[in-house]
């Protein structure tokens, strides 16, 4: 069974649970006590991860590490219907998933600043944050005008939505305000409507009415 | 237009009372010797907190010179805070020590930092930032006191954006539980709460509560389920003394923030109760998921609480508390006699 | 009496709740049951609590916080502290609407679209005073609105992809200067 080590509070590990949980992988959860227990930097969790970062995840021996690795790992390994990781379109996905560790060096940042008091300029984690938020709605604008819901242009979402979404639904426990995206903010909610999302604390905990009642 | 009414324009009358800025970890966490610095904000005030000479000190975070921060400087073996700059060296006072550029020169009268009232208790290190009137407390919590507690454990200050105002009634609403919380601390059948007594008795806020037992069902075995009597020093402090349902043994949860800004709180947390061997990250990760479903939602009110809200019967609490905050800041702008019969009045409803 | 554009009308979707500000007035946008637009100041009166951090269930606007139902006219029609009761005197500040050319307007007072120019294209947010951003855009084929004191939120129309190159050109030169 594959073992994840996780901790509630990452949006990094939103998205490998999101993926275990949409492919129907069983999974052994291991919680890491990230903060304020720092077992992240324990001689134990650096044994599988020595960048000691979470996500990792232990399968049949092996460990993976980094939450965009997982997913290409996970769809690639399990996911028979080839949706999440279409072949016809790596290149996009991986543009995508870089992508989604700039949010975790902006947005991510501004949010470990203001919520778990680490030390560092936020106030260019918030500039780089928006300019980010800008590249995306555009894109997102520009694909719903193609009738195009998710980042690629395929009728359902991929791991580059997966790997993009947390860290953006979490932007304004860093003092982001998402009031002015308003594509990302509907590409949000298209994904908390999906079938078994389940919110992350920090998310709006109220499940979205669906638009089909 | 419709601006909008603070409930306390004044807000002046905090600088009276005692506010955590610190835990004793957190100052073992920057220095090991435990003796700081470290830089912490109070009511829009830095302040350095260190250890001098084995007592607590906070002090305006600014040396007198040129206006270097302190608590980015170190506490030296002569037990003065030493300023990063130009090596001023200030001592428990707040006075300036030595001056190294001229040290045989006298030292001028304006070459010190206010020093603040500051004391360590329950591990927390508070600091009350006008002590003329010398009439508050630090804020009652049982955890010490209740000799049924085998293990009290003080978590990790956490920061959120609102106001402390906003985040004690976040803490004693019950209202909001089935929304925010449901199925961690709160079944979602059960939001209609209780209209409970209100009783103001030695500077504190005290009530008591009892949720329907049969949630035990269908709450997760953490959940503090059980009676909840509440005793709450004014002005942001929670004492949440609970009879658990489960086990008929006491819990406690207490909560203080500590006001930073008009629109940034930190908060301090103690957790006490009867186990042997519950390892402390189990009732704190309940806690950290119980607080950041809160966070998302709270986060979008004002810091500032508003004349203009509209409140119910059943907001009973909140308006016994908002009612009390007001009227200790119209007290305390009249004086000194004035505050301590706002803060020192009991009014009991309850039997 | 100045009638602001604040969203386009296709982003406005059902089950779904727009954002957005008219001059330092945070705004919710939302499509109820009827198919009517509704343009509310973003603030419960209860706790002050976003309403845009409920959900549109459609018939009525939820509350976050304490559930509070909201009907399309602004009414709380239903609390749940109170046994579910309703509170018809307690309502949301409710805006002036009226959906034109694509676009929906709003105003303080009666609404009152004037005319636009064309297919409402991707709308940019430029942080810089409105009057400022005035000096370099076009008023026939752009409408303008305050967003809080240093911001504008551009509402173009046109051929997308060029409006798109123009506007980012005007803003970085707005934002950086």
């Amino acid at each position: 069974m594959i073992q994840f080590h996780d901790y509630p509070l990452s949006g990094n590990c939103f998205k490998v649970r999101f993926l275990l949980e949409q492919l129907g992988l069983e999974y052994q959860s291991i919680l890491v006590d990230f903060y304020p227990g720092y077992e992240h930097k324990s001689p134990r969790f650096l044994n599988i991860n020595p960048l000691g970062q979470l996500p990792a995840i232990m399968d049949k021996g092996q460990a993976v590490r980094d939450a965009q690795a997982i997913l290409v790992y996970l769809a690639a390994a399990y996911d028979k219907s080839g949706k999440w990781f279409p072949r016809d379109h790596q290149g996009e996905v991986y543009q995508w998933l870089a992508f989604a560790d700039q949010l975790t060096g902006s947005i991510s940042a501004a949010r470990l600043h203001d919520a778990m008091f680490y030390r560092l300029d936020v106030s260019k984690a918030r500039t780089e944050g928006i300019k980010l938020l800008r590249i995306i709605d555009e894109h997102l604008w520009f694909a719903e005008k193609d009738g195009h819901d998710w980042l690629l242009p395929l009728p359902h979402p991929t791991i580059a939505d997966v790997a993009c979404l947390p860290y953006i639904a979490l932007a304004e426990e860093g003092g982001i305000d998402l009031a002015p995206f308003f594509s990302v903010s509907r590409w949000m909610e298209r994904f908390m409507r999906l079938e078994k999302f389940k919110p992350m604390p920090g998310m709006m905990p109220l499940q979205m009415p669906k638009e089909t009642p | 237009m419709n601006a909008l009414t603070p409930l306390t324009a004044d807000q002046s009358y905090l600088r009276h009372f005692w506010h955590p800025v610190a835990t004793v970890n957190e100052l073992e966490a920057a220095d090991p010797a435990g003796n700081g610095p470290i830089g912490r904000t109070l009511l829009d005030e830095p302040l350095v907190i260190a250890k001098l000479n084995g007592k607590y000190v906070a002090m305006r975070d600014r040396c007198a010179h040129r206006y270097a921060k302190l608590s980015v400087g170190k506490v030296l073996e002569n037990n003065r805070i030493q300023c990063p700059y130009h090596g001023w060296e200030y001592g428990a006072t707040g006075r300036c020590e030595l001056m190294p550029a001229c040290p045989s020169d006298a030292i001028p009268k304006k070459a010190f930092t206010p020093a603040y009232a500051c004391e360590e208790r329950y591990g927390i290190i508070w600091v009350r930032l006008d002590s003329s009137w010398d009439c508050t407390n630090i804020p009652y919590c049982e955890a010490w006191e209740n000799p049924e507690f085998k293990r009290q454990i003080i978590a990790e200050p956490y920061n959120w954006n609102s106001s402390a105002e906003r985040r004690w009634e976040n803490f004693t609403d019950f209202s909001h539980f089935a929304y925010v919380h449901p199925g961690t601390l709160y079944d979602p059948a059960y939001s209609e709460p209780a209209i409970v007594p209100v009783d103001r008795v030695g500077g504190e806020l005290r009530f008591f509560m009892e949720p329907g037992r049969d949630m035990l069902d269908t709450l997760p075995d953490d959940s503090p389920l059980g009676s909840w009597n509440y005793r709450n020093s004014m002005p942001f402090s929670v004492n949440l003394s609970i009879r658990l349902y489960k086990n008929d043994k006491p819990f406690l949860l207490w909560t203080t923030s500590s006001p930073v800004s008009e629109n940034s709180c930190r908060n301090f947390m103690i957790i006490a109760h009867t186990e042997d061997d519950l390892p402390d990250s189990q009732p704190l990760n309940f806690q950290k998921l119980v607080l950041a479903e809160d966070q998302p939602v709270i986060e979008t009110q004002p810091g500032p609480i508003y004349l203009d809200e509209v409140s119910l019967p059943t907001d009973k609490i909140s308006n016994q508390y908002r009612k009390w905050l007001r009227e200790l800041s119209t007290a305390a702008a009249k004086g000194e006699e004035a505050f301590k019969a706002a803060l020192f009045t009991d009014v009991t409803e309850s039997k | 009496m100045t009638s602001y554009v604040v969203a386009l009308e296709k982003d406005v979707r059902d089950y779904s709740i727009v954002r957005s500000m008219m001059g330092d007035k945070p705004l919710v946008i939302w499509r109820g049951a009827s198919g009517a637009i509704n343009v509310w100041l973003d603030r419960c009166p209860h706790r002050s609590v976003r309403l845009s951090a409920g959900r549109n269930m459609g018939g009525y606007l939820e509350g976050v916080y304490h559930g509070w139902q909201f009907d399309e006219s602004g009414k709380v029609t239903l609390v749940p502290a109170l046994q579910g009761r309703p509170s018809h005197d307690i309502s949301a500040t409710v805006y002036s609407t009226a959906v034109a050319d694509g676009f929906v307007w709003a105003s303080v007072e009666e609404c009152l679209p004037t005319g636009s120019g064309g297919e409402p294209c991707y709308p940019v947010h430029i942080a810089a005073p409105v009057d400022q951003v005035r000096l370099h855009v076009d008023s026939s084929v752009d409408h303008l609105t305050p967003w809080g004191v240093d911001g504008t939120m551009v509402y173009p129309t046109g051929d997308p992809a060029q409006r798109r190159a123009e506007l980012s050109a005007i803003r970085r030169r707005l934002e950086e200067s």
